[in-house]
């Protein structure tokens, strides 16, 4: 069962009980980092990463009924909104910038799991992320960080209170113990 | 496979996470560690998204530090104006002195005028290209949109820089030295910090060197916003820059100037047009409502040209209504926004878009100020969830002649 902060469970009942006061408390505390992400996949123009942070908050409020405590934390399901609604904003747009850009690449299916459609690459998926868990901490925090949130590497030192020599060599180490778990799919 | 590959997979498998390994992943993240470049922002935002849902923002127990923005007054400004209704015209004539609508901008608290840019202003040198798209003054605080177009700048140039890095794997940091170096080779430094510090994309300019002078007097913004874009076949910046004006006031102002290096790019302020209402605005004769779409515009007349801005209103049940037709949506020549006079169509040009409006310039050479106009936009584009539709909702301004 997923662990649940008492603060989601009464976000929830706020949410439920009074939407406008609610909703000004998601975004108060979750704004910031919705941005973050978003930003970190538009690049572009400030009025279209509004509009997707926008976007987000929208739809959550929009799911709200949907929303599984059991499974996901508050945090979980925005970020997760974020970055498909990033991605799919980007592909609207596309006309941004090139730097970075080929890191988004992914798809952003919204498919529930089905086990008669399970894919190579869902296979895979599930490989990378089994393997990213089992690096333990902090690790596998300093990978997300890095390559979902794309923190530069200063800003998660500082976050974890470490020094940037030591988050570069970590994410050096675990990307080769990584490639190394992955030898099946052939990864240099 | 190559790293490369590895690198990308790695990104799809994060991308496509469960909800319940996304919460794994991000369980020690600290969402308050990250904060929205600026309160304006963050205030914009919230503001908006409890529009487009339908929620009134309420009145919240703590005070937000700043800028005291208009949304919180909202609430208030709400119980001041359902009073003036109700009872006596002094509660009116408070609601009328202490707040103001300006369209486009939103409710705002004021015990003094407002003001906007009077015209777009453009100047440039051999090296940059500046245009003043959007300037606000109000409470003393001065916000303003510009461009910078980086005329020196050839984005293939960029794009080999970036992709060559790509494929040789040189890291992020690498990448972003070399981009410094070479906007360094264009002698760009002078014009904007160029740094190596690597942020989440290898972007080597940071900020502009850049200035306000209001009346001789110089100011740094207090807050500051870049992002970019490209050109045709170039670099260009968004800017938005937050200044405080200490001790002046619009009316005292003649000239303002945003300054980088030593080119300047002059501007003058005209009062906004102000409303004491929302609903005010809504009743205005230049507002046009069609199934809870409400566009209003904002005519400014010369000798041959009728400058006119559109603002959105009301988006009803829309989340994006575009009358420049940039939302794709294939709205045919004919049915662009166009002055109709008896026996023929004066169409315009489309000046400028923002977030906020849109700008259309009509050349009305030999027909002046002494005739009345009718404004028509036959089709406007409108964009609910993923899909976009043109909505033959045919607005119309009739706007009165000068006689």
């Amino acid at each position: 069962m997923r662990k649940n902060t008492l603060d989601d469970q009464k976000l929830l009942k706020l949410l439920n009980k009074d939407a406008s006061r609610g909703m000004q408390e998601l975004m108060d505390y979750y704004s910031g980092l919705i941005y973050y992400i978003v930003e970190g996949k538009l690049h572009g123009k400030t009025q279209d990463i509004e509009e997707c942070v926008e976007d987000v908050f929208i739809e959550f409020y929009n799911k709200i009924d949907q929303i599984d405590l059991n499974k996901g934390s508050i945090k979980g399901y925005l970020s997760m909104m974020a970055t498909r609604r990033a991605i799919d904003k980007y592909r609207k747009i596309a006309s941004v910038m090139e730097q970075g850009m080929e890191a988004l690449e992914a798809t952003a299916d919204d498919c529930s799991y089905e086990p008669e459609n399970v894919t190579v690459e869902d296979e895979r998926n599930k490989a990378i992320l089994t393997a990213i868990k089992n690096l333990g901490e902090p690790d596998n925090e300093i990978l997300y960080r890095r390559y979902y949130l794309s923190q530069p590497v200063k800003e998660i030192a500082e976050a974890l209170d470490m020094k940037s020599n030591s988050v570069t060599k970590r994410i050096t180490r675990a990307l080769s113990t990584l490639k190394g778990r992955l030898e099946e799919y052939h990864y240099e | 496979m190559n790293n490369r590959d590895f690198d990308n997979d790695f990104l799809k498998a994060l991308d496509n996470a469960s909800i319940e390994d996304i919460t794994e992943l991000m369980e020690n993240i600290n969402p308050s560690e990250f904060k929205i470049p600026d309160d304006i922002t963050k205030k914009r935002i919230e503001n908006e998204t409890l529009k487009r849902i339908g929620l009134e923002r309420t009145k919240k127990n703590r005070v937000s530090k700043g800028i005291k923005y208009a949304a919180g007054i909202a609430a208030a400004f709400t119980i001041v104006i359902s009073t003036t209704f109700t009872y006596s015209a002094s509660a009116r004539e408070l609601a009328r002195r202490l707040f103001s609508f300006i369209p486009g901008v939103g409710v705002v608290e004021t015990d003094q005028q407002n003001y906007v840019l009077d015209e777009d202003k453009k100047s440039a040198n051999d090296d940059i290209s500046i245009e003043i798209n959007y300037v606000t003054l109000k409470n003393r605080f001065l916000e303003v949109s510009y461009t910078v177009d980086m005329l020196n700048v050839n984005k293939k140039d960029v794009y080999d820089i970036v992709s060559e890095a790509k494929a040789w794997d040189i890291s992020q940091e690498e990448t972003t030295k070399r981009l410094a170096d070479f906007y360094r080779s264009l002698g760009y430094e002078k014009y904007f910090l160029i740094s190596e510090d690597c942020t989440k994309t290898p972007e080597a300019v940071k900020k502009p060197y850049s200035k306000l002078i209001v009346n001789g007097k110089e100011y740094e913004a207090s807050v500051s916003e870049l992002s970019f874009g490209e050109t045709h076949s170039g670099k260009i910046a968004y800017v938005r820059e937050v200044y405080m004006l200490k001790d002046t006031t619009g009316k005292d102002i003649n000239e303002v100037t945003i300054a980088i290096d030593n080119l300047k790019a002059n501007f003058a302020l005209k009062l906004a047009q102000q409303y004491y209402s929302k609903e005010q605005a809504l009743d205005g004769k230049n507002t046009c409502k069609r199934n809870g779409v409400n566009i209003m515009c904002d005519p400014v007349w010369s000798e041959s040209e009728l400058k006119v801005d559109f603002y959105t209103i009301d988006k009803g049940e829309f989340s994006s209504i575009d009358i420049a037709n940039k939302l794709g949506a294939d709205i045919p020549f004919e049915d662009s926004p166009y002055i109709e006079l008896p026996g023929k169509r004066i169409y315009g040009t489309i000046t400028q878009v923002t977030s906020k409006k849109t700008q259309i310039i009509f050349d009305i050479e030999g027909i002046g100020r002494s005739e009345d106009l009718i404004i028509r936009l036959p089709k406007i584009a409108a964009q609910k969830g993923e899909s976009t539709e043109v909505l033959d909702y045919d607005f119309n301004f009739k706007l009165r002649s000068i006689k």
